[in-house]
């Protein structure tokens, strides 16, 4: 796909903008002090008006040059399976302990592959689940609980 | 003699039988990572960082450096055999190691990969030995002001080297100094950027973020368009060199030796630059330039030894001056603190056993590699029919279980899919995680410095270009810049000129 502007650098720009406005507004809560004594505010305030400079840059930059780039589909399934499945995790491992927690987050995550079938993921799953069991649990001494008390025992 | 007695209690260090283990498991760990796709040193390092906690500090540090001078190892057995760089450093190996491999020669290439590396290991360690304590040395004299400048000339030289636009680079350093400001001020205590959550308050945990970054974001890479890899060469034989490629891989590796042990200290990712170096040197200086690219030998022996010397002497400003050169010594800082020891010039005198230790422990290490590659090749071949689709939920499981069992805090959790979807949207950008990384570990240090610094000078910023250290790192570190920026000129100027054509 041949573009006159390269999209890529104009939304990395923007990106760099928008971390450095929203990092910016947060360093207005703290004090700033003086270039002597500086207060907790100073550096963030500096660093986060620099990063807009510099986002502004990228975006200028992107503006001005042509590019040539083969589009590839963004891996929604992969995306949100996987964040969904490290959310899971976070919240329930103490929960449900490490054998179950750790099935449920290979299975789940097995599944953003187009070339995994269920029957597939539930094998990636028990395996990686006795894998983990195995090495941090039994090898590590890890403090998660095989079975967790969600289970009842 | 100093050095010798420094040598053997690195070696009596390096030699118990449990830091032989752990040695042994870390370039193990190392090379299977390399092997594997999709999984680099980076990633595998912060993920077994809490695994390290219960261990013997030199112990730790052993493990960890393994797995990095490991994965350099394993990188360039996939770049021969299947033509696919398991490192970026291997990238110059596949050239002609996999012309090699295609021409029946895989066993050779492999050999003269594993000779070079563990030649150019061991000059590099023992370059190491040598430089290191006079470096420490000057290095403390360092105030603050000194360390501002190093440590904004470690990270300007970092984005030199990356590939790709500079002003992205260096947007990627400021926005990891912004993710590195989050938590407790040092000098007051006030928490910044927390959103009154508790588990910010000592700051966004690192190995979330090199996990996600490194990990996660590379794994959405990969499924963007799925792909199996192809392995053509089932069987390795004939593993040993003839007396004629003895000949010709001589030169090749003293001089790969030379350009990496040299540019290997340069931060940012000498040993992608020092392997490109040696392969062009040869295809300069050889008889035969046409061989190149069609599988000659020298093409890979100069660039193995090359990047193994860079994996080497990479660790000597971290263990000098405590400034990590390009991510995984970042880790490895990590490492070192989680340990309670600050990495820098004290270290040497200290922790001796430590840091005589770690340093005899990379020529076991590169030895224990020789070993472990070419008798275990068949091995390492079968690794590589492992489908990716089995792989990454592995990568996953290890990094949610990882990042969880440091603090036994969901927090961290969640954070790896935050930096996750970051780094992700970043690279997708043509943006490249590095330097974010390494603005992350060093803004703190940076900030520490620079706040000292002004309190000294009493509020004058000229104290930087005043004190003759400070001035002359800066002044490098604008050259660098200069530098960095020169190769879009050109290329500039080479689109004016294609278009006068």
């Amino acid at each position: 796909m041949f573009t006159d502007k390269s999209t890529r650098d104009i939304l990395a720009g923007l990106v760099f903008i928008g971390f450095g406005l929203a990092f910016a507004i947060g360093a207005l809560n703290y004090d700033m002090g003086r270039a002597i004594k500086m207060g907790p505010g100073y550096l963030p305030m500096i660093t986060s008006l620099l990063l807009v400079g510099l986002g502004t840059a990228v975006a200028v930059q992107g503006w001005r040059r042509s590019e040539t780039i083969e589009p590839t589909p963004i891996p929604w399934r992969g995306l949100i399976l996987i964040v969904a499945v490290i959310g899971f995790f976070g919240l329930c491992a103490r929960g449900v302990g490490l054998g179950p927690a750790t099935f449920v987050t290979a299975a789940v995550t097995a599944l953003a592959s187009r070339h995994n079938g269920p029957v597939a993921a539930i094998g990636i799953g028990v395996g990686m689940a006795v894998l983990c069991v195995l090495v941090f649990r039994v090898g590590l001494g890890i403090s998660i609980p095989t079975i967790g008390p969600w289970f009842g025992f | 003699m100093e050095l010798l007695s420094n040598l053997a209690l690195g070696f009596e260090t390096a030699l118990t039988p449990t830091n032989i283990l752990w040695c042994f498991v870390g370039t193990l760990l190392g090379t299977l990572v390399g092997v594997l796709p999709g999984i680099g040193p980076t990633a595998t390092i912060a993920m077994l960082l809490p695994i390290t906690f219960n261990f013997e500090p030199v112990t730790a540090l052993i493990m960890l450096a393994g797995i990095y001078y490991g994965a350099q190892y394993g990188g360039s057995t996939t770049a021969i055999l299947i033509n696919l760089p398991g490192e970026s450093s291997s990238a110059v190996t596949a050239i002609d190691g996999y012309q090699m491999a295609r021409q029946g020669r895989a066993g050779p290439a492999l050999a003269t990969a594993a000779l070079g590396s563990f030649f150019a290991g061991t000059v590099a360690t023992f370059i190491l030995a040598v430089a290191a304590p006079p470096l420490a040395r000057a290095a403390l004299n360092f105030g603050a002001p000194e360390y501002f400048a190093l440590i904004v000339l470690g990270l300007l030289v970092s984005i030199s080297l990356a590939h790709g636009s500079v002003l992205k680079a260096l947007a990627m350093i400021v926005l990891g100094l912004l993710f590195g400001m989050v938590g407790q001020d040092i000098y007051t205590g006030t928490p910044r950027f927390t959103f009154g959550q508790p588990e910010l308050f000592s700051g966004i945990n690192f190995v979330s973020m090199a996990v996600g970054v490194f990990g996660i974001a590379e794994i959405l890479r990969n499924l963007e368009n799925e792909r199996e890899r192809d392995v053509m060469v089932k069987k390795v034989t004939n593993l040993w060199l003839t007396r004629e490629d003895f000949r010709r891989i001589t030169m090749p590796v003293l001089r790969g030796t030379l350009f990496g042990s040299l540019l290997g200290v340069l931060p940012g990712g000498g040993h992608i630059l020092s392997s490109f170096a040696s392969y062009s040197a040869e295809k300069n200086l050889s008889k035969h330039p046409e061989e190149f690219g069609k599988g000659a030998i020298e093409g890979v022996a100069g660039p193995e030894s090359a990047n193994n010397a860079a994996a080497q002497t990479s660790f000597i400003p971290l263990l000098t001056l405590g400034i990590p050169a390009h991510p995984v010594m970042a880790l490895m800082v990590g490492a070192f603190i989680i340990q309670g020891i600050t990495p820098g010039p004290n270290v040497i005198n200290e922790q001796p056993a430590l840091f005589w230790g770690i340093i005899a422990s990379m020529w076991v290490g590169n030895l224990l590699l020789v070993l472990l590659n070419l008798p275990l090749i068949g091995l390492w071949v079968k690794l590589l029919t492992i489908p990716y689709r089995v792989l990454f939920p592995a990568i996953v499981v290890f990094a949610a279980i990882g990042c969880y069992s440091i603090n036994m805090n969901a927090f961290d959790v969640f954070a790896i899919a935050f930096f996750g979807i970051v780094g992700y949207v970043l690279i997708r950008l043509g943006c490249e995680p590095a330097p974010l990384l390494l603005g992350f570990v060093l803004g703190p240090l940076l900030e520490e410095h620079l706040r000292r610094a002004m309190i000294i000078s009493r509020g004058d910023p000229t104290i930087f270009v005043t004190r003759p250290i400070s001035a002359t790192l800066l002044a490098i570190a604008v050259l660098v810049v200069i530098f960095a920026m020169a190769p879009s000129i050109r290329k500039k100027r080479q689109a004016i000129f294609v278009e006068e054509d």
